[in-house]
């Protein structure tokens, strides 16, 4: 046998061990193992941050939570009003969500870090962060309000995580009411890239309905988009890892505005989440706003997979009456009456008076 | 005795305030033309809002200046006479600079209304998605708000402090960019974000630069 027969017969043998043919059935098993190795690796990453985060020097203990800092980062000043900011936060999740909401943030681990920024301006910026790797940038000297927003946030973060249904309803806004929130996303809803999410501003609460399930590759798109929203898709969708030239020449026609183009791209793309966990993370607030002091315990106990069954149960009404009354709660926050600008009237119109009264009671020239 | 006040105040004002009407008039049609191509065919919400985004901190800007331009002018005019004119009138002083006051007040409403005009055209000719809508009269009526709070403060520097108006004022704004320097440097942002949010919001004295400044919103 020659060498050119040998190695023929050796490229056979490995062509027909490698190129096998897969079920559906291997490939189900095969992506369940490998995402059990990413949640293993996941879980092994989050270690290594708190190890990293807790390992300092120094802390406080306030209930069930600790803070950990290093002593050269925090006066005795700042370190009291990130206790007071701690116990600010935990008091009003029992005061709005009652001591199933307080529960939340007891248990919490926090760190604040430091790090040096900037090679002509050093600045050091200071972070309180937990362990799942929410961080937000701390001013100093510490603000305990900022403290307490943090504390309530993170408390939102637990709830989802806790809740695997509801697990796109956090962000900024979950467990933290307020009409500037509200105004902030009604003017999202308004903006929406979605038809779904504009239509849910104008007032049709079946559209609040599509929009607060969270979008994936299984959704009907006709649902949420239009032909007219489909160029904004495009532009925002998640781009395939794998493209050649075609893809990119085609995406590049659509954003010059060729209807064909973003049609057919819109089918083959992973279109983003048009409204955020935000806008749903204010929905969870107000389900729980509704259902009172029990809100979160109803929540924790629901067994629904419908994420909005599930805050329905909380709210203690109807998913139309929740999302009903959500709409109404959001934009009441940015409708304008006949005498909202009566106040800064007169606000204005007194201090020009009292400037005025103050100029004329010296003669100087 | 106003009237004469008013006529002296328009003389001596109505180039400022020419120009500032003018501005005031073109400015949101501007703003539109920076961010889009033209004034027709359709735009999404976001694209709507987007292209007045930079309108509101604009239009505080020339509120500041329209306010420091109506008391700097007639002063200026008047310091260069030695203030014979207002010292020659048969009126007690409070009443004479009580007097200046309202007829630069009243000057302060045409930038203001070219501004509703300018903001109404605009409207006209763009086309709004059903889910925003239009406020032309607020923002005329929060500029001619805004204008009269520094009209305000300013006249009163101007005529405590006579002269040394100028160097006061530059002394201040000095003072102002040290304060904001030296806080971004070191760190402690907290204290200056609390305290300018106090002045800028309900019952702050700046309330009215605090609130949202849009021709078009929800």
């Amino acid at each position: 046998m020659s060498d050119r027969s040998a190695l023929l017969g050796l490229l056979f043998a490995v062509a027909a061990t490698a190129t096998r043919a897969q079920s559906v059935d291997e490939l189900r098993a095969e992506l369940q193992r490998a995402e059990s190795r990413l949640g293993i690796a996941v879980a092994r990453q989050a270690q290594l941050r708190e190890t990293r985060l807790f390992g300092s020097d120094a802390g406080l203990r306030s209930g069930g939570r600790r803070v950990r800092y290093r002593t050269a980062d925090l006066s005795p000043r700042d370190s009291a009003a990130l206790s007071r900011g701690l116990e600010l936060g935990v008091t009003r999740l029992r005061e709005w969500y009652g001591d199933a909401g307080a529960s939340l943030a007891d248990t919490a681990s926090l760190g604040v870090t430091s790090e040096r920024r900037g090679a002509f301006r050093p600045l050091v910026i200071f972070s309180i962060a937990s362990p799942n790797f929410t961080r937000v940038r701390l001013s100093r000297p510490v603000d305990e309000e900022e403290v307490a927003r943090f504390v309530i946030h993170e408390a939102g973060d637990r709830l989802s995580a806790r809740t695997p249904t509801l697990r796109r309803f956090a962000g900024y806004s979950a467990m933290l009411p307020g009409p500037r929130e509200d105004a902030e996303i009604a003017r999202r809803l308004a903006t929406s890239w979605a038809a779904a999410g504009r239509r849910c501003a104008a007032g049709a609460i079946g559209a609040c309905a599509t929009v607060a399930e969270p979008i994936g590759p299984d959704s009907p798109l006709d649902l949420y988009f239009e032909p007219s929203d489909f160029r904004a898709v495009v532009a925002s969708a998640n781009r395939p890892a794998i493209a050649d030239s075609v893809f990119y020449a085609s995406r590049r026609r659509c954003l010059a505005g060729a209807d064909t183009a973003c049609a057919r791209l819109v089918r083959i793309l992973d279109p983003a989440d048009p409204i955020g966990d935000h806008i749903r993370g204010s929905i969870l607030t107000h389900a729980l706003a509704l259902g009172g002091r029990d809100g979160i315990a109803r929540l924790l106990a629901a067994r629904d997979t419908v994420p909005l069954a599930a805050l329905a149960r909380a709210a203690g009404t109807s998913e139309d009456a929740l999302l009903s009354s959500w709409h109404t709660k959001i934009y009441a926050a940015v409708r304008r009456g006949p005498f909202d600008l009566v106040v800064p009237f007169l606000t204005t119109f007194g201090w020009a008076a009292l400037l005025l009264a103050v100029a004329t009671r010296r003669r100087y020239l | 005795m106003f009237g004469q006040i008013l006529y002296t105040q328009v003389k001596w004002s109505r180039t400022a305030v020419a120009i500032l009407s003018i501005v005031t008039f073109a400015t949101p049609a501007l703003f539109w033309r920076m961010v889009h191509e033209g004034f027709f065919g359709q735009n999404s919400a976001m694209e709507v809002m987007n292209g007045f985004e930079a309108l509101g901190p604009m239009l505080v800007a020339f509120a500041v200046f329209a306010g420091l331009l109506l008391v700097a002018q007639p002063w200026a005019v008047d310091s260069a006479a030695r203030h014979v004119y207002p010292l020659a009138l048969p009126l007690p002083w409070r009443k004479y600079v009580a007097m200046r006051f309202g007829a630069g007040a009243l000057l302060l409403v045409i930038p203001a209304i070219t501004l509703w005009l300018g903001s109404l055209l605009v409207l006209a000719l763009i086309e709004i998605p059903a889910t925003l809508r239009g406020y032309p009269g607020t923002l005329a009526l929060r500029y001619l708000l805004g204008s009269l709070l520094a009209y305000s403060a300013v006249f009163a520097l101007q005529y405590l402090s006579g002269r040394r108006a100028a160097h006061l004022l530059l002394g201040i704004l000095i003072g102002l960019v040290v304060v904001a320097l030296a806080a971004e440097f070191s760190g402690n942002t907290a204290l200056l974000y609390s305290v300018v949010n106090r002045l800028i919001h309900w019952p702050g004295p700046l309330a009215v630069f605090g609130d949202s400044w849009m021709l078009i919103d929800v």
